[in-house]
């Protein structure tokens, strides 16, 4: 099924919700620290911050790629590094919502636009929450779809069926399918957390008229559909320019590109569009963002499954 | 004083193409917070809540008719116009985009040429900066003068602001909702082709139809109000009792924190499993639209939902009962003899005004979905009782055939409970109901699952596996079939751009081993069309089973709607 997109790509993801940009927020590990309960201790009792420790600890044991930071390269940790400083810079956005538009090239000729609503809900202990409405095509009208992204394992996401008026908890499982027949893979477009990546920082390079970071992300999961993505981050605001994806075999599948980055609430910044262009079809999907806002005061309440099938 | 800062731009009316600028030659990058509406009897304000003083520059275009205003370069604050609403005002639509040096440009396309006139205002009584542009409004003489003061502020007097400010964020809208009404909807052709001649007289071998399923709704006080429109109509050729029409939806809606009431018509549905839907109670089945049971007749209701931290409570008042839909004599997949929906049995005195009841909660922990819910009230699937007219007593059975089946509605109290399991690929269900009446309680449930391979054979195409098997405690009879029955099925999602999606699937009786299969294959024809194929085959069909009726109505059905 449909993945929703809750989030435009101004870091090194391009949605979603990676972990730690929790950071500084209340229950979020800081940045750079390697255990991911260990609050700050200003706040916590030695009680509980030894207990974090300990649970860390256990983590640390039974995923050693995913915290022992010792055991990385210094490309890795750079890379590691980049990822999270763009995750950053995004914390505190509370909730946003877009109009997206999303144009299917298929051949020179023929052109196909899909058109939908999302609404997003910062989590500060979780991945994010969000819902998409779909307004185009009109056979699909009203036909929403709500996730909760989590930081580790599969989200949690239902689809509502107007015609049915059903509220459908669906799989999240697919990850490299389309979505709705364009260019963008569920993936893509799914939350993306910091560590459903491994790093290596490449080098740096000028993108446009910028000087980037190029860091290689490989996905953690193995049903991912790619074996490796190329990123690039300008150096200045930590945001996606562009990121290759090679297939599985290893060649060069997708680039996307991103373009007409704005700033929001002097912090958030957000692309305008973002073009994927698959080079093994010729095919390119063009997806548009309009009417961001910000802090518009959303809840949790407005991310429920009933909330869901008033959606329209 | 204020008037004396306020830079006052001429009316634009007519200087197609001319433009002005407010306070020219000071072009710093501005921010702007808000944007919002008033609308008056005799003009619509506009006003731009800005972080400083500051320039811009207001254009008018013909043709179409637009004002264009500009900012600084660098100006932010692109996405101020979102979620206002343009509802009765001579702006069409609000856009805005960075235009190539970096300046920020705000498009107001108008319906008609509307005069404009702009001005900035300082800070005052708690207000910022703004720039104010004010549009004659269309037709005003038509309008009441409800407010003859004079302003005396440039918000004064704007009495119904539609303007979303996130400074005022506990009045804030589900994003999705605007305040302005809709139409949309679908029409229909249905073609039935049937493989075999009908077994009764007066049916027909084929059958053509037309349906109609506009719906309106409205939203308003930032959504939290909705009222909803939904007719449906259908005209058929050949059986007058599939002529029908119905309101589906027809209420109004409230949502007040974690409460939302609910007073009107609506269909609402309960359950998890594909092959039957079990614990799906609150509407009556519209059953000449699909054998499937899954079209529903509007119900009417008081409907009260309350949303917690530990699930979600729903409950529904049921004032007036709706009767099912059964085909007439001219139709097929029916009965012989047919239903006669005219004639029903009701076990309570109050018939159709008869009160039920429903509380239902619902919640999800992890990967698990539950609904546990409870019914009381007229059952909707009706026993059908033959009924020997012509021989003026119902005392001689066997005498002659039955002329006519009717309807007796029982009073049940339904206990429920849905479940399902989301493991990743593998979706894991169950509906079980009990249900307690006057003539034999009874349990029922259905359960399976539904695995989904993605991506098969290295194409964008998933191809999902169902199988179901069905349970029920009562005989065999034309309102229980589903004994001891598996349903084993496939789903095929293509995941392209028609959509195409192809659910297949057969039904085994495992005790007489009679069998339904159906097919159900939808796809997108363009933008606005969609086309859908339906073929059902009753085989291998036990003498003493109640699908005996169904034997010779296998069919396949073409759909072709058009949205809009």
């Amino acid at each position: 099924m449909p993945t929703p997109i809750t989030r435009n790509c101004n870091r090194h993801s391009l949605r979603g919700a990676p972990h730690l940009r929790h950071g500084p927020g209340p229950g979020s590990p800081a940045p750079d620290t390697l255990l991911p309960l260990a609050r700050s201790p200003g706040a916590q009792t030695r009680l509980s911050v030894l207990f974090g420790v300990l649970i860390a600890l256990a983590f640390a044991l039974a995923a050693p790629g995913a915290f022992a930071e010792e055991a990385l390269s210094a490309e890795q940790l750079r890379g590691l590094d980049i990822a999270r400083e763009a995750d950053q810079r995004d914390v505190g956005f509370s909730d946003t919502t877009a109009d997206l538009t999303m144009v299917l090239t298929l051949s020179p000729t023929e052109q196909v636009a899909r058109s939908m609503r999302q609404m997003v809900l910062e989590v500060a202990d979780d991945g994010d929450k969000s819902i998409m409405v779909f307004d185009r095509p009109r056979d699909l009208k009203g036909t929403a779809i709500l996730t909760f992204t989590h930081r580790v394992g599969n989200d949690d996401q239902w689809l509502y069926l107007p015609a049915l008026k059903r509220v459908k908890r669906i799989s999240s499982a697919d990850k490299s399918g389309p979505f709705m027949g364009s260019e963008f893979a569920f993936e893509d477009l799914a939350s993306q957390e910091v560590e459903k990546y491994r790093y290596t920082y490449l080098r740096e390079e000028e993108c446009g008229a910028m000087p980037c970071y190029v860091v290689e992300r490989i996905p953690v999961d193995p049903k991912s559909g790619y074996s490796r993505q190329v990123t690039w981050i300008d150096q200045q605001e930590y945001r996606l320019q562009r990121v290759d994806y090679y297939d599985r075999k290893g060649d060069l599948l997708k680039t996307m590109t991103l373009d007409g980055y704005r700033q929001y609430l002097q912090r958030h910044w957000r692309a305008d569009e973002m073009l994927m262009v698959n080079h093994q079809s010729g095919k390119s999907t063009l997806l548009r963002f309009d009417n961001y806002q910000f802090q518009v005061g959303l809840q949790d309440s407005d991310f429920t499954r009933g909330a869901l099938s008033r959606m329209r | 004083m204020k008037k004396a800062f306020a830079i006052v731009v001429p009316l634009l009316l007519a200087l197609l193409g001319n433009s002005v600028s407010g306070q020219p030659g000071a072009a710093t990058a501005q921010q702007i917070k808000t944007l919002r509406l008033g609308i008056t009897p005799d003009h619509t304000r506009v006003v731009f809540d800005l972080a400083q003083p500051g320039s811009y520059k207001l254009s008018t275009l013909s043709s179409p008719e637009r004002l264009v205003i500009d900012f600084p370069p660098g100006t932010t604050g692109a996405r101020a116009h979102n979620a206002v609403s343009v509802q009765g005002t001579p702006i069409a639509r609000i856009r805005s985009g960075v235009q190539p040096d970096n300046s920020l440009r705000f498009v107001f396309d108008l319906r008609s040429a509307t005069p404009a006139r702009s001005f900035t205002l300082k800070p005052d009584q708690g207000r910022g900066n703004r720039l104010v542009i004010d549009l004659s409004n269309p037709a005003t003489a038509d309008q009441p003068t409800v407010e003859a003061s004079t302003p005396t502020t440039a918000t004064a007097q704007m009495r119904r602001p539609a303007s979303i400010t996130p400074q005022d964020a506990t009045a804030l809208p589900s994003p999705v909702a605007t305040a302005s009404g809709e139409w949309s909807g679908s029409l229909g052709v249905q073609s039935r082709v049937f493989f075999q001649d009908p077994a009764y007289r007066p049916q027909n071998r084929n059958d053509i139809s037309v349906a109609f399923e506009p719906q309106y709704y409205i939203d308003w006080a930032n959504g939290r109000q909705r009222f909803a429109f939904r007719p449906f109509m259908r005209y058929d050729a050949v059986d007058d009792e599939r002529t029908h029409a119905d309101i589906r939806e027809l209420y109004w809606r409230l949502e007040s924190g974690p409460w939302v009431i609910k007073a009107g018509i609506d269909v609402v549905f309960w359950g998890v499993t594909e092959s039957q839907h079990l614990v799906d109670i609150i509407n009556q089945t519209d059953l000449v639209e699909n054998i499937d049971t899954e079209d529903k007749l509007g119900q009417p209701m008081f409907n009260l939902d309350y949303f917690s931290d530990w699930g979600t409570w729903q409950l529904y008042v049921l004032p007036y009962f709706r009767e099912r839909t059964f085909p007439g004599e001219d139709g097929r997949l029916r009965t012989n003899p047919a239903v006669d929906t005219g004639d029903p049995l009701w076990e309570s005195g109050d018939e159709q005004e008869h009160i039920d009841f429903a509380l239902r909660w619902s919640h999800y922990i992890g990967d698990w979905d539950i609904g546990l819910a409870h019914f009381t009230g007229t059952s909707r699937a009706p026993l059908l009782v033959p009924s020997y007219t012509g021989f003026g007593t119902t005392l001689t059975p066997g005498a002659s055939p039955p002329s006519s089946l009717r309807p007796l509605y029982q009073q049940i109290d339904q206990t429920s409970l849905d479940v399902q399991a989301t493991k990743g690929a593998w979706l894991w269900k169950l509906e079980a109901i009990y249900n307690r009446n006057t003539l034999e309680d009874f349990f029922a449930s259905v359960g399976g699952l539904e695995f989904t391979q993605y991506g098969i054979g290295g194409s964008a195409a998933d191809l999902g596996w169902l199988v179901e098997y069905h349970y029920d405690e009562r005989d065999i009879n034309l309102q229980s079939t589903f004994q001891n029955d598996l349903f084993t099925g496939l789903r095929l999602t293509g995941n392209d751009i028609a959509g195409s999606r192809l659910l297949a699937g057969v039904i085994v009786d495992l005790d007489n081993g009679s069998s339904f299969g159906n097919i159900e294959a939808v796809r997108r024809l363009g933008e606005a069309w969609t086309l859908t194929v339906e073929a059902r085959t009753f085989f291998n069909i036990d003498d003493e089973d109640p699908t005996l009726f169904f034997e010779q109505d296998d069919y396949i059905e073409f759909q072709l709607d058009r949205f809009f």
